[in-house]
């Protein structure tokens, strides 16, 4: 498990036109089976996860971050798998129902405030 | 220069006989009767041609009418019409005048209106002789046929007023879109200028609205604000909404908004087709019929595609973090969290089972 007071990075690529992130941004999509997936700031920083993850192809607008204690869900260190980016980590979305996992998501983006690019 | 005569007016009675000179409330009645001729010559004109839903702009700037004088002999005022330069309108305020002669004289003796009277006017016809008591009258028509000419009294003016209400019924939930063109403090209420033309009246504001009403006001043409009202309103016997008795709310349509739902919904489309799970077409349309609705929560308001042909709407309203989302098979979820409180509740259904109309309720602000 991560530690409730870990930074988590998180890429977004939902906004509103006003530039707020959507809340989809904030939960697995089914191919992500039920984790979702961030960056620990104690092992990479909010420019390196977000340029990283461009570098893979994948679209961003940018890094937002959260607390893991802010989630009611458990946030699993995986950055020791094989197959994993450095730092990762998967917050556990496997066992909710379909509102728990519109709550969850709402609730992370209702803290998560976007480190990178500063506007 | 005043071309002539444009219509005969001929006040006696009561205060008209009292000494030379036109009483100034009397002057109310004219601006009234000019107003009248006006709209019911547009009414003529789309009669004409059906295949325009609005009369030609400033439509009524093409009657110029002026009081040249007043002659004695109880009173007399001349009313003259001044020639302007555009002729878009032909002899329409012609056909005018001599409709309403017409129709009143048909109302004083047969105690009905002509079939060929605009109901939409009834109304406005129906506030004529408001001025007059009892033992006066006023003769109106053509200049100089005196056959096509007509008198109102206390009496026909009553049966006008009879008439008209027995043509109107309120209506709730009723809507209109257009501009805010008068505005009246003293009495908080005012006129809408309809997309189609239309000037509606009577639509009365809340204090804590006049700040918005105001900036809403329409000063300068190239910066109109489109507004829609709702509430009760007076409707014709042809469904037109006379005036507003109780507004609920006034709100301006944001085109811009309403483009940008169109863009976001084309995105959605093209990534799922990208995807190579589109999203069904019915749902698309459904969402695209509601564009405004969308749009009243722009720039808060996003649409994405998602999993298997789906769609996403989220938008924030105040406190509430809102969501729906349309499955490929047309399940409908619905949710909202609340981020103070951190409530949240939920709804499914489907959409060939009025989840439209749940989502409809929602996006306009009521809670799940």
């Amino acid at each position: 498990m991560v530690d409730d007071l870990e930074l988590l990075h998180r890429q977004v690529y939902e906004t509103y036109p006003d530039g707020t992130a959507m809340s989809v941004n904030f939960r697995p999509t089914k191919k992500d089976e039920g984790l979702l997936s961030t960056r620990q700031n104690s092992m990479v920083g909010a420019q390196q996860a977000h340029e990283e993850h461009l570098g893979n192809g994948w679209q961003s607008v940018g890094t937002w971050s959260f607390m893991a204690g802010a989630t009611e869900l458990d946030v699993i260190d995986d950055s020791a798998d094989a197959d994993t980016p450095t730092g990762h980590a998967s917050v556990d979305f496997t066992m909710l129902t379909r509102g728990e996992r519109e709550r969850a998501g709402k609730r992370i983006k209702a803290v998560a405030v976007k480190s990178h690019p500063s506007d | 220069m005043p071309e002539g005569e444009f219509v005969h007016f001929h006040f006696d009675g009561g205060r008209f006989e009292a000494s030379d000179g036109m009483p100034l409330e009397a002057l109310g009645e004219l601006a009234l009767y000019r107003d009248l001729l006006v709209d019911v010559a547009r009414q003529l004109w789309k009669r004409n041609h059906p295949e325009r839903q609005r009369a030609p702009k400033k439509f009524g700037d093409e009657l110029d009418l002026r009081l040249e004088r007043v002659d004695s002999g109880s009173v007399q005022p001349i009313v003259g019409r001044r020639e302007v330069e555009s002729t878009l309108v032909g002899d329409y305020f012609d056909q005018s005048r001599d409709l309403i002669t017409r129709t009143v004289f048909q109302v004083a003796t047969k105690h009905a209106l002509p079939g060929d009277f605009p109901r939409s006017q009834v109304p406005k016809l129906s506030r004529l002789g408001g001025l007059l008591n009892a033992g006066e009258r006023y003769q109106f028509g053509h200049p100089t046929d005196t056959d096509r000419r007509a008198q109102l009294d206390v009496t026909t003016a009553a049966m006008l007023r009879e008439i008209a209400e027995t043509l109107t019924t309120e209506q709730p939930d009723t809507r209109t879109r257009g501009y805010i063109v008068e505005m009246d403090t003293d009495s908080s209420t005012f006129q809408i200028r309809a997309v189609d033309g239309r000037r509606i009246g009577g639509a009365t504001y809340s204090t804590e609205a006049a700040d918005e009403i105001r900036g809403w006001l329409v000063v300068d043409e190239s910066d109109e604000a489109l507004i829609e009202v709702s509430g009760t309103a007076l409707v014709d016997a042809e469904g037109e909404v006379l005036r507003y008795s109780g507004v609920v709310s006034v709100r301006e349509v944001h085109i811009e908004a309403v483009m940008a739902i169109f863009d976001a919904l084309a995105q959605a489309s093209a990534a799922a087709d990208a995807a190579g799970s589109p999203i069904p077409e019915d749902h698309l349309r459904g969402l695209n019929e509601r564009s405004e609705l969308l749009g009243s929560h722009y720039p808060a308001v996003g649409l994405v595609a998602v999993d298997d042909g789906g769609i996403r709407i989220e938008w924030s309203s105040g406190n509430l973090d809102c969501s729906a989302e349309i499955d490929v098979d047309g399940a409908v979820f619905l949710h909202q969290f609340d981020m103070e409180s951190s409530l949240d509740a939920e709804w499914e259904g489907h959409v060939a089972q009025a989840a439209w109309g749940r989502l409809d309720a929602f996006l306009r602000g009521e809670s799940l």
